[in-house]
């Protein structure tokens, strides 16, 4: 069975093309608009690796971890920033807050795969 | 006149131009980063016509009004509405710079929605026609072999084929011409029978005729001869059945000698069967046999290249991925500076003559201003190309 990605971007073009790229690959992709939808959508199925933006209206991608991490079912899934954001004061925060990694826009589609396998394993 | 001395109108007017520039600098700098250039002169220029208007009004007033030593109520009052004039003007910019910025950014997610989509069902197109190729080009999904791989070697096992048949051919043909050998050499010994059956004949006649003298020599003998004749008459029986004996074996002879006739016409008729024809449909097969080999190899490079194609289509549809992203890039730009505008505006509807300190504290501290709105306290986007960002796993 594929994996299944949970992609988190506010912006209907990114979802749109990462979910493309995702899919394209083979994998099984759900969508969510903000950090909000996102964890209710957590809450009721597993992903096996978790992509979201920062700045989101609602929840964003920080809070978004950090709400993740500490439901059980999500400790230990990769979850990755993707992000306009490249400072290292925001990236020390998502490292704190438990992310996986950090990625910063524009990315580029074989990049984005690489990333997904190394964290899926 | 020093400044101290100034009538508090003319103080007014300065502060009016003081603010105004600042709040024009400001904004000129954000429309230059976020908007274009030429925005930001249009809006620098228009403070500066705006102030040098405030700063000549004012003196015209400081001359009328000086004279008249007016009070310092009336000219603060005069100054409060210069700003206030001051400000509504810019408010006003500002207004329409937001509003465009609006449309730019609807447009902007418009257009790359659009395009997004498009290059969606562009690339489901694009593995849907590889998909296609694959099917035209292979025998079957359960085998790895190409069709035109398929083909040539299909290709040379006939061509092996063939020449085997062509070598079976030339060996039987070369049986039979020593079978027609063989054929002819009984042939050659029919004769050879024949006459030896005629010499029976002359034996059973000349027996035959000695036979009758004996017998004419027993007659002649009388009581005596009697016996003899019975043997002269046992001997011309004997004569008689050896004659119809050898008529027996002659004919059998006869339709051995036609039968071996006619097979020497069939054996030679074999045998003078010219196999270069067959050798020459050979060739002639090979010939197609090899156009076909061409054919699948040509096949075989233009497969590669439509292999290649693909690829290629594959690394532009990614390079268009990465590109579009500038819709939401752009798109944060444009909020953090509608959000910064935003801010300006409302620091703009409290200013007047008495806070213009605090006005100006505000304006220089608008990040945190705009924290405090829960808005980003900075311009989220780093990026200032459409390379591929960095990535880093922790």
């Amino acid at each position: 069975m594929s994996k299944h990605i949970l992609v988190v971007d506010d912006s209907v073009s990114i979802r749109q093309m990462v979910e493309m790229t995702l899919k394209g690959a083979g994998y099984t992709v759900t969508t969510a608009q903000d950090g909000q939808e996102a964890l209710d959508k957590c809450k009721s199925q597993q992903f096996n690796f978790v992509l979201t933006d920062q700045n989101m209206p609602r929840m964003d991608g920080l809070t978004l971890i950090k709400n993740l991490r500490s439901l059980g079912a999500y400790s230990r899934t990769p979850v990755v920033m993707l992000t306009t954001e490249a400072g290292d004061d925001m990236k020390a925060k998502g490292k704190a807050a438990g992310a996986t990694g950090w990625m910063v826009k524009p990315f580029d589609p074989n990049k984005l795969l690489d990333v997904t396998k190394r964290v899926l394993g | 006149m020093s400044s101290n001395n100034l009538p508090s109108m003319q103080q007014g007017a300065l502060k009016s131009i003081y603010v105004l520039c600042v709040v024009g600098i400001a904004a000129s700098w954000a429309l230059f980063f976020f908007v274009s250039a030429l925005t930001a002169l249009a809006v620098l220029t228009g403070v500066v016509v705006f102030s040098a208007f405030v700063y000549s009004k004012s003196a015209d007033e400081v001359d009328e009004i000086y004279p008249i030593n007016e009070s310092l109520g009336q000219s603060e009052q005069a100054g409060n509405t210069d700003i206030k004039k001051a400000s509504d003007e810019l408010a006003l910019s500002l207004s329409t710079c937001d509003s465009n910025l609006s449309s730019i950014k609807s447009t902007q997610d418009d257009a790359v929605e659009t395009l997004s989509n498009a290059f969606s069902s562009l690339k489901a197109l694009v593995a849907q026609q590889i998909q296609c190729i694959d099917a035209l080009l292979s025998v079957d999904s359960t085998q790895t072999q190409s069709y035109s791989e398929r083909m040539r070697t299909f290709a040379q096992e006939t061509d092996g084929t063939l020449t085997q048949f062509i070598d079976s051919t030339e060996q039987m043909s070369s049986s039979t011409k020593h079978l027609m050998e063989q054929v002819q050499t009984i042939q050659q010994a029919m004769p050879t029978v024949i006459d030896a059956l005629s010499g029976i004949d002359d034996i059973a006649a000349q027996t035959n005729l000695l036979a009758l003298n004996a017998a004419i020599e027993a007659a002649r003998a009388g009581e005596a001869g009697r016996g003899f004749a019975v043997v002269a008459d046992e001997v011309r029986a004997l004569s008689t059945r050896s004659t119809q004996f050898s008529d027996v074996i002659k004919t059998q002879v006869e339709n051995i000698r036609s039968l071996v006739d006619k097979l020497t016409d069939t054996a030679e008729f074999v045998a003078s069967q010219d196999i270069s024809q067959v050798v020459n449909a050979k060739s002639h097969i090979s010939d197609q046999l090899a156009e076909i080999i061409r054919k699948a190899e040509a096949d075989l490079v233009t497969t590669k290249q439509i292999e290649d194609i693909g690829s290629q289509l594959d690394e532009s549809i990614n390079a268009a991925i990465r590109g579009m992203q500038f819709g939401d890039i752009n798109g944060q730009h444009i909020q953090y500076t509608k959000d910064m505008i935003t801010f300006i505006l409302e620091q703009l509807a409290t200013l007047n003559a008495n806070n213009i300190e605090s006005f100006v504290s505000a304006l220089n501290e608008y990040q945190k201003g705009i924290a405090a709105k829960g808005k980003n306290d900075h311009n989220p986007v780093s990026a200032t190309s459409m390379d591929a960002g960095e990535v880093e796993l922790f």
